[in-house]
């Protein structure tokens, strides 16, 4: 019992370190923070249970997002009927101490990200938060996912063509 | 290298995953044609935007303690059932031990009590009689006594 207490202490930190990046990962299949906070927990819960395969450093962080995307895709399926809600809702973004205007001016482009992307399917959202914010490769995208390069790239580029349009219908 | 071209290569430049001569040649075209570096700046920017947007949304807590609780809960109950299982394996398994320790040990006593029984002390009342014809005469004569008495009982009941 003493062992297992012990086991969960270091556990605990290792959710301390990574729950940002993974609720990242999360926030943008998801799209709503209380959907993103349940993925992350049950990412975490699920990694416990698997701690037999626990490795070190990259290769624990790497199986960790796995779990997480995993985790998000199912997510969303089994919420078909929230799916066109979650995106659409808008969250505040966070005030980051900058002028009125400015913030103003983000949050237009946050509540036009979040209906661009909002037209993405899952997968596709999925490929792009590892790309762009988890800055995986294509190998390691398709690895992870188990889908050709190929289809990687086209997910990617269709998402990146969906994106920029936020910037062209700025003005 | 012309404009399509150029486009046409936004995205494998933005990964790096040009050869040094194509990619000085897009950078080239970037820095003489104001079109293009119009578009790509639209890229990076969106690109930005959408890392800003995702980045900036963190938890509404600390999710270790939730995840903690979750997992201790889930052990206890975990531990629960087990525990439960357990006990009910160890006490089928004591029974059925038990028996097997304790039936030889019961069975020729209940067997000889059996036996005791109906071969010994069922014949009794049978046997006295049989060996004191005074006895049985003497009963046989309480028998009579005890119907006639029985009877004027019963007549009297009915009659009065
Ligand atoms: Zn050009």
């Amino acid at each position: 019992m003493r062992a297992r207490d012990g086991d969960k202490q270091s556990f605990g930190r290792l959710v301390q370190q990574f729950q940002s990046r993974i609720f990242a990962i999360a926030y943008g299949i998801i799209g709503r923070r209380e959907d993103a906070e349940d993925i992350t927990q049950e990412t975490f819960i699920k990694a416990y249970k698997a701690i037999g395969n626990l490795q070190t450093g990259v290769a624990f962080y790497r199986w960790l997002v796995q779990i997480a995307v995993n985790t998000g895709i199912n997510y969303k399926k089994s919420l078909t009927t929230r799916q066109s809600v979650s995106f659409a809702e808008i969250n505040e973004p966070l005030f980051q101490g900058e002028s009125p205007e400015a913030y103003m001016e983000r949050r237009e482009s946050f509540a036009r990200l979040q209906a661009m992307l909002s037209e993405l399917s899952p997968e596709h959202r999925v490929v792009l938060v590892l790309r762009e914010i988890e800055g995986l490769a294509y190998d390691e995208i398709a690895d992870m996912l188990q889908i050709p390069l190929g289809t990687v790239k086209s997910r990617i580029n269709h998402a990146r063509d969906k994106l920029r349009r936020i910037v062209t219908f700025k003005g | 290298m012309n404009c399509d071209d150029c486009r046409e290569l936004f995205y494998e430049y933005l990964d790096n995953e040009l050869d040094d001569m194509v990619r000085q040649r897009v950078e080239r075209h970037l820095g003489e044609c104001r079109v293009c570096r119009a578009e790509w700046q639209e890229i990076t920017e969106a690109l930005a935007s959408y890392r800003n947007f995702v980045t900036t949304v963190s938890p509404g807590r600390d999710l270790t303690e939730d995840v903690l609780a979750n997992l201790s809960g889930q052990e206890r109950r975990q531990a629960t059932v087990s525990f439960l299982f357990l006990g009910v394996a160890f006490m089928g398994i004591l029974m059925f031990v038990g028996m097997c320790i304790l039936l030889p040990l019961v069975y020729p006593i209940l067997r000889v009590g059996l036996d005791l029984a109906i071969n010994n002390l069922l014949p009794i009342p049978a046997i006295m009689l049989m060996a004191f014809p005074a006895a049985k005469t003497a009963s046989l004569i309480l028998l009579g006594l005890a119907l006639l008495l029985m009877t004027w009982a019963t007549r009297r009941a009915i009659l009065y």
